[in-house]
């Protein structure tokens, strides 16, 4: 059995999943440190279970994204980017929203080393060189490091040796190394590597208690870590690369809903209490964003779910005039701040409560509304989701749209275009459902000689060699697919070298 | 992005040009645009841009170098550039004389020698209409200068400037063409920076009104949709100095059960639908998302992408005799004749 956890800005859901079907679900709100929601999440589903029965949980996060969004939590971090005399007119956070390069959060500084597309060096590193860098950073208090080599992906010694003179003189501090993070673009690579440091602690915050639960309650069950693209990580692994799992929310909610609904091609509109995410079905996977990926205005070429997301949810904050609806969700203090359970602030649910509208009974049932202000709302809420869905639909024809999330209610029922699916049961929890079903990877990389191999051969052999791997993950052979293939010619080797680096992704294999 | 679609795959990728073109304009300020027509005999124009494979240009990305390029070959020519116009407008590469332009304060030529992007240096108009190539410079970041004074043809140019560039790691700039301001108005192919950025308005009015981006490129510049589909291979290899391979569509909606098969060397070259050619260079052949309408340059092509593609009929004076000796199919190695494919009147 296996235990699926979606800890939101607002809510945390959970749910027990044995094979395919649902055993129980259960819904609390998200505490300020994640850990005491996810055990009590927990608790709550292994109440009559066998403990050795519960072989995995694992969690799906958006605190990540949130702290990016909020520029909170954020480490301050060193960017050394090895290029000798190459690359420098385009410095390290070009192009990044200036609200956060602004906020002396960075200290970025281009050094001698990088390599030329055949693996000759630019320059060598000088190890005085980042020597003193790293005297600068202690002085600068910096937290984490981002090391960015110029065609480290085609030899990454560079950074290695890097971080070991960097070891040698700040010992442990957290440092990201760009071949391990992206693929060849030097800019969108870096900024993912950036991103990385910086989440560091963040994640250290988000994580690292999360195996104390499985000590505390005498679980065999291993933790995972729901990542962008629909895979898991490890719990080690999803502190070392907090930017894999930057962003799984999306991915999670729209692969619940295919799920609860059956619908494999049509818009899922996920309604929480802060936000909603819009995307797109095709054959039960979200459709993939195609070039850069923006997170919070930063352009990274990672593979993930393209969702539009805006701010509207249950606990969005309704203005006493137009425009009515706030960007700003009382978030997880609704159940102190909202009328409906007591408090002094108008929410949306507050107006659906008034109405008795909402999903779920609150405990104070005598609010009253104004019908003009009410319809006011409504007919906000309407545009502002009309025009998200016009932007996530692909053609102008009809089709199915399944509404999940806590906000659910909110919907409104009459928009052209769309055939809303109802879902009967659980909608409430599709995220958690999602990070229950959460893929298993496969990934091989390996340096092949084209002497006595064909093209063909070598990509069939890299092909099983990650298959294999994914199986050997607990994938189910007949769900792997391939995602990605990447070809790198070493033309710096006599032999016509290639790496050659696939992914392939698979579900977990139930029996 | 105008470029990028004109880029026919190569030229380098627009987003990183762009970058470059913005972070000139903040240190130096607006750059001028002048017409073709409005040059002077006693101009000096200079023709300048990158050199290399695009596939090193987003790792190894350029810097102020088309600068220095510019002033060594004035250094040798013993007199100012008045002017400096792009050698092909596709990609990147059709900025590359703005970061000379912003540093010598001098303004940037509202044409090209390429009407899109051609992966060799004989290939721009300037040359197959008797300008001359040399002298010619080649520039890398690290430092390096190499000064071609007397080159038999503009093809011997292309190989020794090859062969200095993969040397100097695969990203150079270069500076060639010296032309006085008649030689600009008779070889030049007129108004194609006003093009590019029509095609990219196009582009992004229909992803700001969620219209379709196929028909709003093809309103910009008539030509016609090939095919959609998803790509489901991908060979591609450096080599020679040249992003080299091809890559394969699996059709969708009304293309579903056929495949097109595009081959390239930086640039799109040859279409074919189930082995029989739609499309042949200088046509353009472009591969955008077939959402968003951005181009998809070759170094970006991946599996799985969903894309559009484009054929886009060349300007008149790449498609005369003279013309496609150079830049038909036989100029790429190819042992068939130009044939146009587009049955829709050229413009």
């Amino acid at each position: 059995m296996r235990i699926g956890i979606d800890v939101g800005g607002t809510n945390t859901d959970a749910v027990l999943i044995n094979k395919n079907t649902i055993i129980k679900t259960f819904k609390t709100n998200t505490s300020k440190d994640i850990t005491s929601s996810v055990s009590s999440c927990i608790k709550e589903l292994i109440k009559n279970q066998e403990k050795q029965n519960i072989d995995s949980i694992i969690i799906g996060t958006t605190h990540l994204i949130n702290d990016l969004i909020q520029r909170k939590n954020l480490a301050k971090t060193a960017i050394i980017r090895l290029c000798g005399p190459s690359t420098r007119l385009l410095k390290p956070l070009s192009d990044w929203p200036l609200d956060i390069v602004d906020k002396n959060l960075f200290s970025s500084h281009f050094v001698s080393g990088g390599l030329e597309f055949d693996g000759r060096e630019i320059s060598s590193i000088s190890k005085l060189e980042i020597q003193k860098l790293c005297d600068k950073f202690k002085s600068e208090k910096i937290e984490s490091i981002a090391v960015n080599g110029v065609f480290a992906s085609v030899n990454p010694y560079q950074e290695i040796e890097t971080k070991k003179i960097i070891q040698q003189e700040m010992g442990n501090i957290p440092i990201s190394l760009s071949h391990q993070i992206g693929r060849i673009g030097l800019l969108e690579r870096e900024n993912a590597t950036i991103l990385n440091s910086m989440l560091i602690k963040s994640a250290q915050s988000t994580f690292a208690n999360l195996n104390n639960i499985i000590k505390e309650l005498k679980l065999n069950s291993k933790i995972y870590i729901t990542q962008n693209d629909g895979t898991m990580s490890s719990i080690e692994d999803a502190l070392k690369y907090p930017v894999f799992s930057l962003s799984s929310g999306p991915t999670n909610s729209m692969r619940g809903a295919s799920y609860l609904s059956g619908i494999k091609n049509g818009l899922v509109i996920d309604i929480g209490g802060t936000s909603t995410d819009i995307g797109m079905l095709i054959n039960s996977f979200p459709k993939e964003s195609s070039i850069a990926v923006d997170f919070s205005g930063i352009r990274t070429n990672f593979r993930m779910a393209d969702v539009l997301s805006i701010p509207l949810g249950g606990g969005t904050i309704i203005n006493k005039q137009k425009p009515y609806l706030n960007e700003l969700s009382v978030g997880n203090e609704i159940t102190s701040k909202s009328l409906s359970f007591g408090g002094d602030i108008t929410t949306i649910t507050d107006i659906f409560a008034a109405e008795s509208k909402t999903s779920f009974s609150l405990p104070n049932k005598n609010i009253i509304i104004k019908k003009l202000l009410s319809n006011n709302v409504k007919q906000e809420i309407k545009s502002k989701i009309s025009l998200a869905i016009d932007k996530m639909k692909t053609s102008a024809d009809t089709i199915d749209a399944i509404v999940v999330g806590g906000g659910a209610f909110i919907m409104p029922e009459d928009i052209d275009g769309l055939n809303l699916i109802k879902i009967a049961k659980h909608s409430e929890v599709a995220n958690a459902i999602g990070s229950a079903l959460a893929q298993v990877s496969g990934y091989s990389e390996k340096v092949y000689s084209t002497h006595n191999m064909t093209r063909e051969e070598i990509l069939n052999a890299s092909k099983h060699d990650a298959i294999n791997n994914a199986i050997n993950k607990g994938a189910d052979k007949r769900t792997i697919e391939i995602i990605d293939v990447e070809e790198i010619p070493l033309s710096y080797l006599p032999s016509n070298a290639i790496t050659v680096k696939t992914k392939v992704v698979g579900n977990i294999n139930n029996n | 992005m105008g470029a990028g679609i004109l880029g026919t795959g190569g030229g380098g990728n627009p987003y990183i040009g762009k970058l470059r073109a913005q972070e000139i304009v903040r240190q130096y300020g607006n750059i001028k645009v002048v017409q073709p027509n409005q040059l002077k005999d006693d101009d000096l124009v200079i023709c300048l841009g990158g050199i290399g494979a695009p596939t090193v240009g987003v790792e190894k990305v350029r810097g102020d170098e088309s600068a220095r390029a510019l002033n060594e070959l004035e250094n040798y020519l013993g007199k100012k550039a008045t002017a400096v116009i792009s050698g092909e407008i596709g990609g990147s590469n059709s900025l590359e004389p703005i970061i000379a332009a912003g540093k010598n304060n001098i303004p940037m030529i509202d044409g090209d020698g390429m009407g899109r992007a051609f992966p060799e240096i004989h290939m721009k108009t300037f040359f197959i209409y008797g300008v001359s190539w040399t002298p010619a410079v080649v520039c890398d970041e690290k430092g390096n200068t190499a000064l071609f004074t007397k080159a038999l043809s503009a093809h011997w140019l292309e190989k020794m400037a090859r062969a200095v560039t993969i040397q100097m790691g695969c990203a150079a700039v270069f500076a060639t063409a010296p032309m006085n301001g008649n030689e600009v108005k008779n070889t030049a192919i007129h108004g194609t920076l006003t093009l590019a950025k029509n095609v990219g308005e196009a582009v992004q009015n229909a992803q700001n009104n969620k219209t379709d981006p196929v028909n709003n490129i093809l309103e910009a510049y008539p030509g016609k949709l090939l095919f959609e589909g998803k790509i489901s291979d991908l060979a591609r290899s450096t080599t020679d100095g040249f992003a080299r391979g091809h890559v394969l569509i699996e059709g969708s909606n009304q293309y579903k059960k056929h495949t097109l098969k595009i081959e390239f060397q930086n640039e799109n070259l040859i279409a074919y639908i189930d082995n029989k050619i739609v499309c042949m260079v200088p046509d353009l052949i472009c591969i955008i998302d077939s959402e968003t309408g951005d181009p998809i340059t070759t170094e970006l092509l991946r599996y799985g992408f969903r894309v559009s593609v484009l054929a886009l009929p060349a300007p008149e004076n790449l498609c005369t005799q003279k013309a496609l000796e150079v830049v038909g199919p036989k100029g790429f190695g190819y042992d068939f004749e130009y044939e146009y494919l587009l049955n829709i009147p050229r413009k």
